[in-house]
């Protein structure tokens, strides 16, 4: 197996806080890797670390055996590394569409056409269409952002991941504030990701991450204490002692 | 609203358009010079709020130096006809090098801050300029420079009032038909998601400094030939061109008009300086009354005047 994404001994400090400690992650190919830990373990630092939104203080991050820790975010988005954020992060005075048009046009060559609309330019309807199809989301496509409810937007920002056909995608929190329904939605979607992409996710909802997770890391403090099958960590005394508490993990 | 509204408001804009293209041939029959003067004015205020708006409304950079060119532009012209060189294309040129060069160097070091800095350094940048000008004794100091003959375009002579009238008339239309294009095309959609969401457009791939600047580069261009229709028409060259209060009316007619929108900053120049003109003729005190009215529509209408009609683009129409 190929990694896909790796980070080698991440250091983060915030002051005296040592936000990420040491952290050496390994995705492999096709995989979708999984970090889940309390509150304020660390997970949105490090995800920012390997998106390019936060500098690492130490340490390295690798696509596919590359060295990007010193690039900027949009040169690591190019080589085919998608994100979505934690909180929507979207577009709210475009309609759908023009979102993920958007998120389609800057992996075509530069945007400095200023002719032309963006919808018409070859390819680009079709592309958008396809993602708005995979994330659930076509029979909204031309309702403004600013009109979607909750879960709408969470399938916007996998929409606007999705059409640039990324090599890795970092997931943040996908189905943060969804319902039970809406959830079930993604994580059938995600199943149908894996195996042809290489999946982060960051995520609350444990049903979710035992069901999905082909390997899991916990985070506690800034600093993995445990990482292996969703079986392994289940039983794991010390993840079960650290974290997870008297929390009954689902079979 | 209904489907027919957004073509209702672009058959009157083309009326005003048409109005515009007429004006002069009505100020010829009813021997009123004047109108063509102030028009003049209005369109070379209209051409430099465009370019403005470009970075203001499309882009969110509130730069508040944006005169800074304008008075570059006008000296472009001062400057060349001082020294005997009255030939149009020259000054264009050099007006276009000076203007994209000053504003590259200042928008690579300003778009390196953000919010309150960002439109503090801009300020200070255009102040600078504004001293320069003021210093140099040799030409005209605190006083300007006055510009004996206007520019020459070979075909064109911009001394002749018609003429001047129907060039600015004609970058305004220009520069109206790209934005409008602009708008639904990859760059205008790049700097508006720049403005939106910064953020999110790098996480996308997008180098956003440099889409903001070379968006800010254009800007100061466009303002720069605004800078040289307006020596021509003034015949003098002035650092009050660069002064702070300029580059703040310039903020005030797109504001006024719509940021952000394609036909805003015609209309908003349009409405102040008639607005200007109208209550002048009343009474002295007209600021007292035009403060106000502005404040009314700002904050009456976030999209300004054209907000105020219902008259902006497709989101608000989709809505």
């Amino acid at each position: 197996m190929t990694v896909a994404l790796q980070t080698e001994g991440l250091v983060k400090r915030y002051g005296g806080l040592l936000a990420t400690d040491a952290v050496s992650l390994r995705l492999q190919q096709g995989e979708l890797h999984a970090i889940i830990g309390p509150n304020g373990a660390g997970k949105s630092t490090l995800i920012g670390q390997i998106g390019g939104d936060l500098r690492p203080d130490a340490g390295q991050v690798q696509l596919h055996g590359e060295d990007i820790t010193a690039l900027p975010t949009w040169q690591r988005a190019l080589r085919g590394l998608g994100r979505s954020y934690q909180i929507s992060s979207t577009f709210p005075e475009f309609c759908v569409q023009d979102c993920v048009a958007l998120a389609w046009q800057a992996h075509q060559g530069h945007g400095f056409g200023s002719w032309r609309a963006l919808w018409r330019r070859p390819g680009c309807e079709a592309a958008v269409l396809a993602a708005l199809d995979q994330a659930h989301l076509r029979a909204q496509a031309e309702r403004p952002v600013r009109a979607l409810a909750h879960g709408q937007r969470r399938q916007l920002e996998l929409a606007m991941v999705l059409v640039a056909q990324p090599r890795v995608l970092l997931l943040d929190e996908p189905m943060a504030g969804m319902g039970h329904a809406e959830s079930q939605q993604v994580v059938s979607l995600l199943q149908g990701l894996k195996g042809r992409y290489s999946l982060l996710l960051v995520e609350h909802d444990m049903q979710a991450v035992f069901a999905l997770a082909d390997t899991i890391s916990v985070l506690v403090n800034g600093r993995i204490i445990a990482s292996g099958r969703p079986a392994e960590i289940r039983e794991d005394p010390v993840v079960r002692s650290a974290y997870l508490g008297d929390e009954e993990l689902p079979a | 609203m209904n489907a027919a509204t957004p073509s209702l408001w672009r058959g009157l804009f083309l009326v005003l358009l048409a109005a515009l293209a007429l004006a002069p041939v009505y100020a010829q029959w009813a021997s009123e010079p004047f109108i063509v003067t102030f028009l003049t004015r209005a369109l070379v205020f209209s051409l430099a709020a465009l370019s403005l708006n470009l970075i203001l409304g499309f882009a969110g950079l509130v730069s508040f130096g944006h005169a800074l060119y304008l008075g570059l532009g006008a000296y472009g012209v001062g400057l060349l006809a001082h020294h005997g060189v009255d030939n149009g294309w020259i000054q264009l040129l050099v007006t276009i090098l000076a203007c994209a060069l000053v504003g590259f160097v200042t928008g690579w070091v300003s778009l390196r801050t953000s919010g309150i800095s960002f439109i503090m350094i801009t300020l200070a940048f255009a102040q600078m300029f504004y001293y320069l000008f003021v210093s140099l004794k040799a030409y005209g100091g605190d006083d300007g420079l006055s510009i004996a003959s206007r520019s020459d375009f070979g075909l064109l002579s911009l001394g002749h009032a018609a003429t001047l009238y129907y060039v600015a008339l004609a970058c305004v239309v220009g520069v109206l038909i790209w934005t409008s294009r602009m708008v639904r095309a990859p760059y205008g959609m790049v700097l508006q998601g720049c403005r939106m969401n910064e953020t999110r457009m790098r996480a996308l791939g997008y180098p956003t400094r440099r889409y903001k600047l070379s968006a800010y580069v254009l800007a100061c261009v466009l303002a720069g030939v605004a800078g040289l229709l307006y020596a021509n028409l003034t015949g003098y060259a002035s650092p009050a061109y660069l002064s702070w209060t300029v580059s703040g009316e310039l903020i005030v007619m797109v504001v006024l008009g719509g940021m952000g929108t394609v036909a805003g900053p015609l209309i908003g120049t349009l409405a102040l300086l008639g607005c200007e003109e109208w209550l002048k003729s009343l009474t002295e005190h007209w600021p007292l009354i035009l403060g106000p009215l502005i404040v009314l529509v700002v904050l009456l209408a976030r999209r300004g005047l054209l907000g105020l009609l219902g008259a902006t683009g497709e989101a608000e129409a989709r809505a």
